[in-house]
């Protein structure tokens, strides 16, 4: 069962990071901002664990999750094109980027 | 007094200069963000060649050989069982009619380790699988894989180096990675398809 609290926490780090960009581009109720946020992070987050480092590159499968992303940003939100786009762009190079970093210093805790 | 503190930083030195020398028996823990999965060994094929008995045994040459790693027979699980750490093993193919269970028993409790090298030595025996060392592999945190199972398919005219096959064992947190993204996508439908 300890084998899960890695990916709990790079899950939840992910889906902290995402929101609070979430949280800056979009002007809609909390709630809906954060189960959206959450349901898109869990749909793409673990199809990304599976595949990362078995049959696909890393940025192949990061420009498929922004892809994927901002298709779920549009539809749910029912936000313009661009926007999705950016959203999608920034969420992800931002969980990317400083995710990992924050996820390899508390491990190493 | 002068001369108690001496003997006793000397004292205090000694214990700290055999510390390292107690740890270099124990398995190096994981760095953080690795842990190590198990490696398990099997014969594939044992019932193909019913005259023979199949052994793992130490190799001359690297590992601690006779003095840390034992002679052990090989049930019909086809299950290598690997020694102490750093044993180089080779599985031996014995014919029945060759193998003693009393020579392979005496080998095992010898001190005397390269008289058990010879004893090893004047057993009739053909080596099939040389050099399996690996128990263990030490990988990130996040793989998935909770063991690896490598499977020797035995040839008697052959010595594998190689495992034939190699199936990684995964656990529950691989089928939830499947399992959550397909929920979560069943939500989303759901949720496009109310809205409309």
């Amino acid at each position: 069962m300890n084998e899960i609290i890695p990916y709990l926490l790079a899950l939840a780090l992910t889906f902290i990071l995402e929101l609070i960009i979430y949280f800056i581009f979009i002007r809609d109720k909390w709630g809906k901002i954060v189960l959206y946020c959450l349901l898109i992070n869990l749909f793409t987050w673990p199809l990304v664990n599976l595949t990362h480092g078995y049959f696909l590159i890393l940025w192949i499968i990061e420009a498929l999750v922004i892809l994927v992303e901002l298709i779920l940003v549009k539809l749910l939100f029912r936000i313009k094109l661009w926007k999705a786009i950016l959203i999608s762009f920034i969420a992800n190079l931002i969980s990317w980027l400083l995710g990992s970093i924050i996820y390899y210093y508390l491990i190493s805790l | 007094m002068e001369n108690k503190k001496i003997a006793i930083g000397f004292l205090v030195l000694m214990i700290l200069s055999v510390v390292p020398l107690v740890r270099a028996d124990l398995s190096v823990p994981p760095t953080p963000g690795y842990k190590d999965i198990l490696i398990y060994n099997y014969i594939e094929n044992m019932e193909d060649y019913p005259d023979y008995i199949f052994v793992s045994a130490p190799i001359k040459g690297p590992g601690p050989s006779f003095s840390m790693c034992s002679i052990t027979k090989i049930d019909e699980t086809g299950l290598i069982i690997m020694g102490y750490k750093f044993c180089y093993l080779s599985v031996f193919a014995i014919k029945k009619s060759d193998f003693d269970q009393d020579k392979m028993d005496l080998i095992n409790s010898e001190s005397d380790y390269e008289k058990a090298q010879e004893i090893f030595d004047s057993i009739p025996k053909k080596e099939v699988v040389k050099g399996i060392v690996d128990r263990s592999e030490r990988v990130t945190i996040t793989d998935l894989r909770t063991e690896i199972k490598n499977y020797y398919t035995l040839d008697l005219s052959k010595i594998k180096t190689e495992p034939d096959k190699i199936i990684p064992e995964k656990g529950f947190t691989y089928y939830l990675l499947w399992l959550i993204p397909i929920l979560a996508l069943i939500a989303i439908i759901i949720i496009l398809i109310k809205r409309k």
